[in-house]
């Protein structure tokens, strides 16, 4: 069975007239769901809203799943539609709560108490980190190293062009890595 | 079989780590992303969820125009009504000028007629003067 088991038996053409059948559409969903549900955690910080755009991404594949004509084109699509989704959402709840809170997040200050001191200690240090920086460039971040994309392949995920993903990329870890020193001088003084 | 471009850049790649310190910090520094980026796990029964509003909507016609297409059905309600705007106001027209044309042939009968009551006035006048 592929990756995803859907239509192993037509394993390079999903197009067909009729809807996969409820097995075959559960097993294409536990394939993914981890790295959709990740995706939109990721870039909206809040489980419900994640799980809400996560399983409209699945349910919006199942319409359009006569269309993609392969597993990679599969991935491909969940990839892109779940960045764009779950970027759109954050936007709407930003202007529909607090626009000002949302534009003040984004330059929070890192406070080293907020940190607590659990053994996963580093893990929870770089998501804290990632959680600062704008909605694109966390998602291409997330496709550079939760997908383990390449910068072109990031490109054409997300319509953009190379050296724009490559200047996201540059600028995310350059702010990373400046915000996580700080971090650690603060975690070091107390 | 090995690639032959690919090992040595790796090893290019390894050189310059060893001679440079911040490549392997950055190295490091990557690679604590990775690690604090695993995808998660999905919510329980998220799947079910996710199968079961599938199954509602594989309940409803698959190609429905209406709900694929919303926007064609602007489309098509704009040049529905369009049709029948359009439709009234040449009906219209040809009411007008039918009714012109009608009113055409009455200006000409009431000449005809009034050129012929004339003739036979004339012709009496005429023979009037002639007696």
């Amino acid at each position: 069975m592929g990756e995803m088991g859907l239509r192993s038996a037509h394993p390079k053409s999903f197009a067909s007239s009729a809807r996969p059948s409820s097995q075959e559409f559960r097993e294409l969903v536990e394939a993914h769901q981890s790295r959709v549900f990740s995706i939109a955690f990721r870039i909206l910080e809040d489980p419900w809203t994640a799980e809400e755009v996560a399983q409209d991404v699945f349910l919006a594949l199942y319409r359009d799943l006569d269309r993609l004509e392969s597993e990679e084109h599969v991935l491909a699509w969940l990839r892109r539609v779940t960045v764009h989704r779950a970027i759109d959402a954050r936007r709407h709840r930003a202007s529909r709560v607090d626009f000002a809170a949302e534009e003040f997040r984004e330059d929070r200050t890192i406070v080293a108490s907020e940190i607590d001191a659990s053994p996963s200690i580093a893990s929870r240090r770089v998501e804290y980190l990632i959680a600062t920086l704008s909605p694109t460039q966390r998602a291409v971040l997330l496709l550079r190293y939760q997908e383990d994309m390449l910068p072109t392949e990031i490109a054409t995920t997300l319509a953009m062009p190379l050296g724009t993903v490559k200047s996201h990329l540059q600028r995310a870890l350059k702010l990373l890595r400046a915000k996580a020193a700080r971090l650690q001088k603060e975690v070091a003084h107390g | 079989m090995v690639d032959f471009k690919k090992f040595v850049k790796r090893r290019q790649n390894d050189a310059l780590e060893i001679n440079d310190p911040s490549a392997t910090e950055e190295a490091a520094f990557e690679q604590e992303l990775r690690n604090a980026l695993r995808p998660l796990l999905a919510p329980e029964n998220f799947a079910d969820r996710v199968v079961a509003r599938a199954q509602e909507i594989s309940l409803q016609p698959i190609h429905s125009f209406s709900t694929r297409w919303p926007i064609s059905r602007w489309a098509v309600a704009a040049v529905l009504l369009l049709t029948i705007a359009s439709g009234g106001y040449l009906e219209h027209q040809r009411a007008r000028r039918i009714a012109g044309e009608h009113a055409r042939q009455q200006v000409l009968l009431a000449l005809q007629i009034t050129s012929s009551t004339l003739q036979a006035v004339r012709s009496k006048v005429d023979s009037n003067a002639s007696n």
